[in-house]
């Protein structure tokens, strides 16, 4: 099963153009410096952003076809996104955040807790639950964010500079925690960083793009003999 | 206590001066307002029928007309904010025309279309036999009418400083465009929204020019308390004195009660 | 590059321009020194004061007459509160006896115009009013004016006269108000002075009130004790009391005392 994506995409005077298939086997980092169209690719396997032309494919199901006019609104794509800083909703509990999806497929509450519970011990977070956003540390938002995205069972996990705005400390204590929990994820995993580091220690597969066009695609160890 | 001298030492007296004119021009008209009121005769007037109409008239329409303006006014201010449509800026500009406008055009404009032989209002006399002017209706039209831009700009501006990531984040969830928008868009702009309703609410609550063009003047139906503050003005000066100082108390009450939430979270993207 | 700068000046120019040719226009005519009478009137006579006041720049060139028109009593107590008013013509003596009675005029004031009231309806008159009987009518939208208003008054002991009891559907600010809304079809009638039936050109309709009903109002005339401007002040009110006056006030549906 691939996650083919071979498009592009237009946004007024950037263009982006990909060809590329991932399977689930890999764990991949999209590098590259800002407006490289790293994000922009984020946003249209989430389905936040049409595809100009060509296609986006998972698993054999068409999400986005331009010459056909297919596209598959977000709401449906089975997609977990994890923006940088967590992005949490700042006027809901740290709970309903991470209910939030199932919620939004008219769970009802216990129900949903219930079934969030494992995610929640998994990561912790069981003392935080009643807490606000504004009152958790980087750390802490930033795994609230993956639970809140792994409750709904994606089938593709994005990441988008997980590790922006961390200090050190506790940005090596994440990497390992993510990791793990990347490494446990049954799907596709695409993480798009600017920090080498990151992308060293959490990926398989590292692609590199510059103004929208990919310069470099390969396995680690040839990035690592290239370095 | 060395602290304390030190920084009343920083003070440029320059600024503090203008801003205490700036200041005292503000306060001297209340001052002076309250000095000819007759005090002793205030609950005997205040209790008049006609400022009890007129207190009460005003407070309902007021409130019927900020409801409105926020029902009718977020889809609006959505639309203006987030959908790029042939014609946007027209749009934009018609619905803050009224702010701009002296109100008695505008009630003018009303009368000339919602009314018996209006435009629009000669259909709604001959088909449904409605009639507008004269009538509480009118009232609350007219202050819609004035008071919505206030609303719409507020809450416009505030849906453009949100990040549109959140909605995205959301949406991926698995929440529909509606079910986001309740559950994420709107509270995250309640602080706005709120001020927008403030706003109106006190822009409806001072209407009177279009009031009187298009809704008439009619103590118990249309006399809002501007209206019978300016009818008392010749016939009955003190009514005038007390219905100003009531109005003033209630714009007051609702700056003091309601200022932490105005001027609160400006990490909230509040235009003022 | 001139022609750039030009393009960018020019609008300052354009909208300075007026300021520049008053200031000319003002210094050369400083020799005459121009005087300005203002004139407090209330709006029934806003059409026959139109024209006095032209016909009497005519007559003494180098005087300007101002109008301020509403209703007589917010012209009352403009006055009472210090406005700069030369004369003050009033559509009923109660006004006047406020401004009077406080001391602010210069000698007596003077009647010099009569106004009959009339019913007026819209132009067609489609729901055939004919009396003031037929104004009771239950749907009937009936306005009228504040009774601190002169026409409010007039309109109040005319129905009592006539021992009609109406309940208005608005009181408009004055009776100018009356007309649009009776004009425009947004009221079915109201009762306003004859002179503004005559003045509106036939965008009204007037019914005649029975004399033994009607009132006849008496509009009197006054000069301001603090105007700065009394001889040419006086010079007006004599010109709107001298035949020529009264005749411009005839032609617009006015008595002579």
């Amino acid at each position: 099963m691939t996650l083919d994506s071979r498009f592009t995409l237009t946004r007024g005077s950037f263009e982006l153009n990909v060809d590329f298939s991932f399977n689930e086997g890999e764990v991949v980092a999209i590098m590259g410096p800002n407006g490289s169209g790293k994000s922009t690719f984020l946003h249209a396997i989430a389905g936040l952003l049409p595809a100009t032309s060509g296609t986006l494919v998972l698993d054999g199901e068409k999400l986005d076809d331009a010459s056909t006019d297919i596209f598959v609104d977000p709401t449906q794509r089975t997609v977990g996104l994890v923006f940088q800083g967590g992005l949490l909703f700042e006027t809901m509990s740290v709970l309903d955040n991470i209910v939030f999806g199932l919620r939004a497929r008219k769970i009802k509450r216990t129900e949903a807790t219930d079934q969030a519970k494992p995610l929640i011990n998994q990561f912790g977070l069981t003392e935080l639950l009643q807490r606000q956003p504004r009152e958790l540390s980087g750390g802490q938002a930033q795994r609230v964010a993956i639970a809140r995205a792994l409750v709904t069972q994606p089938k593709v996990l994005l990441l988008d500079e997980p590790m922006s705005g961390l200090d050190t400390a506790t940005r090596q204590l994440i990497r390992e925690e993510f990791r793990e929990v990347l490494a446990g994820f049954a799907g596709y995993r695409i993480l798009v960083t600017h920090d080498l580091e990151d992308a060293l220690a959490m990926a398989d597969r590292i692609i590199e793009l510059d103004h929208g066009k990919v310069v470099w695609d390969g396995t680690i160890s040839e990035y690592r003999a290239k370095l | 206590m060395n602290r304390s001298r030190r920084h009343r030492q920083r003070l440029p007296w320059q600024i503090v001066l203008i801003a205490a004119v700036a200041a005292a021009f503000f306060l001297a008209p209340f001052v002076g307002l309250m000095w000819r009121t007759p005090w002793s005769k205030f609950t005997d007037i205040v209790t008049r029928r006609e400022i009890r109409d007129a207190l009460w008239l005003s407070i309902e329409t007021s409130l019927i007309t900020s409801v409105i303006c926020c029902i009718f006014g977020v889809p609006l201010a959505w639309l203006l904010a987030r959908v790029e449509f042939p014609g946007r800026r027209f749009i934009r500009a018609l619905t803050t025309l009224s702010m701009v406008l002296p109100p008695v055009v505008g009630g003018i404009a009303l009368l000339f279309t919602f009314g018996r032989r209006g435009l629009i209002g000669q259909y709604l006399d001959q088909w449904f036999g409605i009639r507008l002017p004269f009538t509480m209706t009118a009232v609350v039209m007219a202050q819609c009418f004035v008071a919505m831009p206030f609303l719409v700009l507020t809450v416009e501006a505030a849906l453009r400083q949100l990040d549109l990531r959140y909605e995205g984040v959301a949406r991926t969830l698995g929440g529909s465009r509606w079910y986001v928008f309740r559950r994420v868009t709107l509270p995250s702009i309640r602080p706005s929204l709120f001020a927008g309703f403030v706003l109106a609410w006190a822009r409806a609550l001072g209407e009177f020019g279009a009031t009187i063009t298009f809704a008439g003047n009619l103590p118990g139906t249309t006399q809002t308390m501007p209206l019978a503050t300016y009818a008392a003005l010749d016939s009955n000066p003190e009514s005038a004195l007390i219905l100003s100082l009531v109005m003033i108390a209630i714009a007051f009450t609702i700056l003091i009660v309601l200022r932490d939430r105005w001027l609160g979270r400006s990490d909230q993207g509040l235009p003022l | 590059m001139f022609a750039r700068r030009a393009f960018i000046v020019a609008p300052f120019i354009v909208a300075l321009a007026p300021l520049i040719f008053t200031a000319a226009c003002s210094s050369a005519s400083d020799s005459q020194e121009p005087t300005t009478i203002k004139v407090y009137a209330a709006s029934s006579l806003a059409a026959p004061f139109a024209d006095a006041g032209l016909a009497y720049e005519k007559a003494h060139p180098g005087v300007k007459v101002e109008f301020n028109l509403g209703a007589s009593s917010d012209l009352a107590r403009f006055v009472q509160e210090g406005a700069p008013a030369d004369v003050f013509a009033s559509a009923d003596v109660a006004n006047m006896d406020k401004v009077e009675s406080q001391d602010l005029l210069d000698s007596h004031s003077a009647i010099f115009a009569t106004n009959y009231l009339e019913i007026i309806v819209e132009k067609g008159n489609p729901l055939n009013i004919s009396s003031l009987q037929d104004l009771t009518q239950p749907d009937l939208i009936f306005v009228t004016t504040d009774p601190e208003v002169p026409i409010g008054k007039y309109t109040a002991e005319v129905l009592k006269n006539a021992g009609v009891s109406i309940t208005p559907d608005s009181f408009e600010s004055n009776v100018k108000g009356i007309m649009l809304k009776v004009a425009s079809g947004e009221a079915d009638a109201g009762i306003v002075y004859h002179s503004e039936v005559v003045a509106s050109d036939g965008q009204v309709e007037g019914v005649q009130i029975p004399t033994e009903f009607n009132i006849l109002a008496k509009y009197p005339i006054g000069i301001i004790k603090r105007s700065s401007n009394k001889p040419q002040a006086q010079g007006f009110v004599n010109f709107l009391l001298s035949p020529e006056g009264q005749a411009l006030l005839t032609k617009y549906g006015f008595g002579v005392p």
